[in-house]
């Protein structure tokens, strides 16, 4: 009976002994050892990135919105996951402002200490605080927030950092890298728990006044927060076409806007409408969240395929002179030079 | 299939998931990032271990995420390799170095990748590789097309993060970071080193 992979040093050494058992299984090892260098060999030529350092966090929410009154306790939980190295997490409370009109953040380095900050704690632990957390290891993370009874009715928007600690290795002069997911917290503290924000349509217009029927069509729609709180819009446009009578609407993205902050709103959804063709009324009409207060805007603009139009005239001129000019050559031949008579 | 071939192919599997992790990311492999944008549930993705709504009370609203995301994804932020090793330098030799930068961010208003160092890439204060400028032939700097190289925001001089990637759309991107370091013959010997902060934040 055959043992073909016993291992023994007797039958890697016996090689032409007696026993019929090393003498069949060598081949074999021969081939396992080849295969082994072959393979070694393949992963020489392509370096596992595995095997460098890595940094992978996932987070969960990106973000929440509170609206809340002094004296409230409020928790929410965070799903933090690991997909690289063994690290240590950092965790830090940011403020942030602004950065665009596109919804970004710019976070506030330069000093600024929000008296929020003292509100919030991570698993009962002050901010900034730190834990380990393994590689492929998913943590359940809980924000406790503590609004004082003497909280002052206003707005803070904070960002929720986690850093992965890990500390790459540099054998001469190099850069070690460190990256951070976020999470945003918008938080409203009201005494009413009511409040009724204010807003106003700065721009609505298109890229141009008359556009082409096959070109995009992309409205700019800008809404400026007038109050000192943080708004959903809420909102659609309504595109007419005065020829065929049809109606679109495209719902808007419910965008969140920072007290006395503009953002651009987007339609979930373009506008690709078969042929336009005509005169057309587009009508913005927004409410913010919790507020019955609508504003609305019209515009008028006209769709037209004056790309085809010029390519047909163009190409209707190029036929009428390719037919024309034969006609005027012979007639006009005799006055030409020698050298250039057909 | 006889017991030594079902071996061979065992083996040879094996050396070659080891060889090629499903979930590692190089600049070669993003691509297959890409396979499937749209979707809203990217392999990476832990759906539904949270509640989406969690009860708000009388005295409070609080929503978590997004009103109008069903599915839950998670935000996700990968630096392909943290290490930037550009060894031992030889003056007027640049050394390039590349990283990517992977964002998952489906369920979100869009992201911002923002970066600054802490110092540039230093023996000590008084001895650095400077920053890279478009006037100079030598320093430190990155590019995102391979052209023309930035420098990141000095903490040291407090100057404040600057976006370097962003997106207003929900998105699943890679983007390869290029890195280049210049010496004159007169930058004096020795390991010059510095670290790199990339803060992914989502949009609002």
């Amino acid at each position: 009976m055959k043992t073909p992979f016993t291992f023994s040093p007797y039958l890697l050494t016996n090689r032409q002994g007696s026993n019929s058992t090393a003498v069949d299984l060598f081949p074999s090892l021969l081939k396992i050892f080849r295969l082994l260098v072959f393979t070694s060999f393949i992963s020489l030529c392509h370096p596992s990135p595995a095997q460098a350092q890595t940094i992978s966090l996932s987070l969960w929410p990106p973000i929440i919105e509170i609206t809340t009154q002094p004296g409230q306790t409020i928790r929410q939980n965070y799903r933090l996951k690991n997909s690289a190295d063994d690290t240590i997490i950092q965790t830090a409370l940011i403020p942030f402002e602004s950065a665009d009109e596109l919804g970004h953040i710019q976070l506030s380095t330069q000093g600024y200490q929000s008296p929020a900050l003292s509100y919030f704690s991570l698993q009962g632990n002050k901010l900034p605080t730190s834990f380990p957390l393994k590689a492929g290891e998913t943590k359940d993370l809980t924000l406790t927030i503590n609004i004082p009874s003497t909280a002052s009715p206003t707005d803070h928007y904070l960002t929720l950092l986690f850093q992965a600690d890990t500390q790459g290795l540099i054998s001469g002069t190099g850069s070690r890298t460190l990256g951070a997911v976020g999470s945003n917290i918008l938080l409203n503290i009201s005494s009413t728990n009511q409040p009724q924000p204010t807003a106003r349509i700065e721009q609505f217009s298109l890229h141009q006044p008359i556009l082409d029927s096959f070109d995009p069509i992309q409205f700019t729609l800008l809404l400026k927060n007038t109050s000192p709180t943080y708004l959903k819009a809420i909102g659609h446009i309504k595109i007419h076409s005065s020829l065929s009578r049809k109606t679109t609407t495209l719902p808007l993205r419910s965008d969140n806007l920072l007290a006395n902050s503009t953002r651009q709103l987007i339609p979930e959804q373009s506008w690709h409408p078969l042929f336009p063709f005509g005169r057309y009324t587009a009508t913005a009409t927004i409410t913010p969240q919790n507020t019955t207060d609508t504003i609305s805007q019209t515009i008028s603009f006209w769709i037209i395929p004056y790309k085809g139009l010029f390519t047909i005239i163009i190409i209707f001129l190029l036929y009428r002179l390719s037919k024309t000019l034969p006609k005027y050559i012979r007639k006009y031949q005799k006055y030409l030079p020698k050298p250039l008579r057909f | 299939m006889s017991k030594t071939k079902l071996f061979y192919l065992f083996l040879s599997l094996f050396f070659l998931a080891n060889c090629f992790p499903a979930h590692a990311l190089n600049p070669g492999s993003y691509l297959f990032r890409f396979k499937n944008p749209l979707s809203s549930t990217p392999s990476s993705a832990t759906t539904n271990q949270i509640p989406f709504n969690q009860p708000s009370s009388p005295n409070y609203q609080l929503t978590p995420g997004f009103p109008e995301v069903k599915i839950i994804s998670d935000f996700n932020f990968t630096i392909s390799d943290i290490s930037l090793d550009f060894g031992i330098l030889t003056p007027e030799i640049p050394l390039k170095k590349s990283q990517t930068l992977s964002v998952s961010a489906p369920n979100t208003r869009g992201y911002s990748i923002l970066a600054y160092q802490d110092h540039p890439l230093q023996l000590s204060s008084a001895n650095a590789i400077p920053n890279w400028t478009s006037s100079s032939s030598y320093g430190f700097g990155y590019s995102l097309d391979n052209q023309s190289f930035q420098t990141f925001p000095d903490q040291s001089q407090n100057q404040p993060p600057q976006t370097i990637i962003s997106s207003h759309l929900p998105a699943i991107t890679a983007t390869i970071i290029n890195y280049q370091v210049n010496i004159p013959s007169t930058q004096a010997a020795g390991d010059y080193e510095n670290t790199i902060y990339f803060l992914a934040l989502p949009a609002y």
